[in-house]
């Protein structure tokens, strides 16, 4: 290599003249506290999650949010009127047209507070507090369903769930959570927690372990939501989560046929949790856990998949693969921490492998 | 499995996060384009180190750790469709150039480097700003020696093509560029 190419990467790299002030360590070390804090003790108020903490992983996913889409534009995925530009009104949320069809809408930063403020209000945090959007969420768009992050005066947070629709406010589950078997009370949970009527989606896959279940639900015009529920108190902030979508599964496979896409094909990417840093809960080991949609090597969708096996340290689980969908939720009582290299295969209908690789490094 | 004295103390952090922000920022800056995302990964990455502190010291190290969260964040899949499928990248503003046919190669290179895939553009990236070997390469990735290598090939000759393609007269910069 020569020492050209290298001087000039430092060169671009270090001429930050132009960028904003690097964070600052002391306050680095006060957000890990909190954080740190918050998984060790939620505090819950309704749908909001109100704790001296901060969660700085909902700034980065908001970062990222802010990235361009396709073209370089934001998907404009918004009803008849919404001309693209993200100056969405405060009352324009996912919503379905019809019978389970979804469409989802961004809202402009600036709209956010406006949305959050009934639930915010609702902590009724004396003395009254002023609420601004965490700075550590530069994003200039937000989705419904997801959840920002808020700081008020006197050192204070919350977060708040972006209502989805004109269905009841996000809430928490507290019964005891939907089996896999449970269609019903899966699509009635995920919904309580998104505040979002999925009543007419159809639960493509679930999977039931260590007392939460995951599952990938999907819209008639292939939209499709990833649910986790787990008990209250399992991980501050994250034990129940849905995540709702903005692109459809074809607009995914469209973006993944761009230019600019490298994915992988056959990709099984699961979060995994060390879970002695979960709260209230006996267990050890480790939990992979994840809502997939595979696409093929064409970058459609991957409906010729049919199992995927997934193995490590001598165990194994093999789950059907429907319409490209599977949801997992793996225990592995023996893992040392929530670092696993699991090997994936997946096979077709007549047994023929599709894809097999470790997940650290694809084949 | 819960490991006693996982936290470290005050100052041992801070000194590890004032000396690693500065390189994590800048790694992010060259694959994403952008420094206030360059930022949020980096800070998010130092935040994640904290409550695993002990664990992560004994195993992967803690900068190897930090920049893999780094890559993973900016890169990788997950399980929100806005980061799994995130995959254009913005550079900041270009500064216009003047009209004297000064060639600024700093913003070119960063230019060229927008064009290539994410996981490419870290791979170059990984491999010729962070110095990192193969190995230490596909471990930040996640991903076999033989993809970093493909892919850093890959990535060397687009960048290449790209350079040549804008008129890049210094064609020496990447001349025996090796993977």
């Amino acid at each position: 290599m020569t020492p050209e190419f290298i001087t000039e990467l430092h060169r671009a790299a270090e001429a930050d003249g132009d960028a904003p002030q690097p964070p600052d360590p002391e306050r680095l070390l006060a957000l890990a506290k909190r954080r740190d804090s918050r998984r060790r003790t939620a505090t819950t108020v309704g749908t909001i999650g109100l704790a001296s903490t901060v969660v700085a992983a909902v700034g980065v996913g908001s970062a990222l949010l802010d990235s361009p889409a396709p073209n370089g534009s934001h998907p404009k995925l918004g009803p008849a009127g919404n001309d693209g530009s993200g100056h969405t009104a405060q009352t324009d949320r996912p919503h379905q047209t019809g019978p389970a069809e979804f469409v989802s809408q961004r809202v402009a930063r600036d709209d956010v507070i406006g949305v959050c403020i009934s639930q915010l209000d609702a902590l009724a945090v004396e003395p009254r507090t002023t609420w601004e959007i965490d700075p550590g969420q530069r994003a200039r768009f937000f989705y419904a369903g997801q959840r920002v992050s808020f700081l008020g005066t006197g050192n204070v947070s919350a977060s708040c769930t972006i209502p989805s629709g004109d269905h009841a406010p996000p809430s928490r589950v507290t019964a005891p959570i939907a089996d896999e078997s449970d269609t019903a009370g899966i699509l009635q949970q995920c919904g309580v927690v998104a505040g979002f009527d999925f009543s007419d989606w159809t639960v493509d896959s679930a999977m039931t372990a260590a007392d939460g279940t995951e599952a990938v639900l999907s819209s008639d015009n292939g939209f499709t939501a990833v649910c986790a529920l787990q008990p209250a108190g399992w991980d501050a902030g994250s034990d129940q989560v849905v995540d709702l979508p903005y692109l459809s599964d074809a607009q995914m496979s469209r973006y993944r046929k761009g230019d600019h896409y490298d994915g992988q094909y056959y990709f099984v990417s699961l979060d995994a949790s060390a879970l002695d840093i979960k709260t209230s809960n006996p267990l050890s080991g480790a939990l992979l856990w994840g809502g997939i949609t595979m696409f093929d090597r064409n970058d459609d969708i991957a409906t010729n998949a049919a199992t995927v096996t997934l193995s490590y340290g001598g165990e194994s689980i093999t789950r059907p693969v429907v319409d490209g969908h599977v949801a997992i939720r793996w225990l592995l009582p023996n893992a040392a921490d929530a670092d696993v290299a699991y090997d994936v295969v997946v096979k077709d209908r007549n047994g023929q492998v599709l894809a097999s690789y470790n997940i650290a490094g694809q084949n | 499995m819960r490991l006693g004295h996982e936290r470290p103390d005050d100052d041992h952090y801070v000194a590890f996060a004032s000396s690693a922000l500065v390189d994590l920022r800048r790694t992010a800056y060259l694959i994403c384009g952008d420094w206030h995302r360059a930022d949020d990964v980096a800070q998010e990455a130092l935040i994640r180190i904290y409550s695993a502190w002990s664990r992560i010291e004994r195993t992967t190290g803690l900068m190897p750790y930090a920049r893999r969260t780094v890559v993973r964040l900016l890169v990788d899949h997950s399980r929100r469709p806005w980061r799994r499928e995130t995959t254009g990248v913005a550079v900041d503003p270009a500064p216009v150039r003047d009209q004297t046919d000064v060639v600024d190669n700093r913003i070119l290179l960063l230019e060229a480097l927008a064009q290539l895939p994410p996981r490419r553009r870290a791979c170059v990236v990984l491999r010729y700003f962070d110095d990192l070997s193969v190995a230490e390469t596909a471990a930040a990735l996640g991903c076999s020696e033989g993809t970093v290598k493909s892919q850093t090939s890959r990535g060397i000759d687009e960048l290449r093509s790209v350079l040549e393609q804008r008129g890049f007269t210094d064609l020496g910069l990447l001349k025996g560029v090796t993977t």
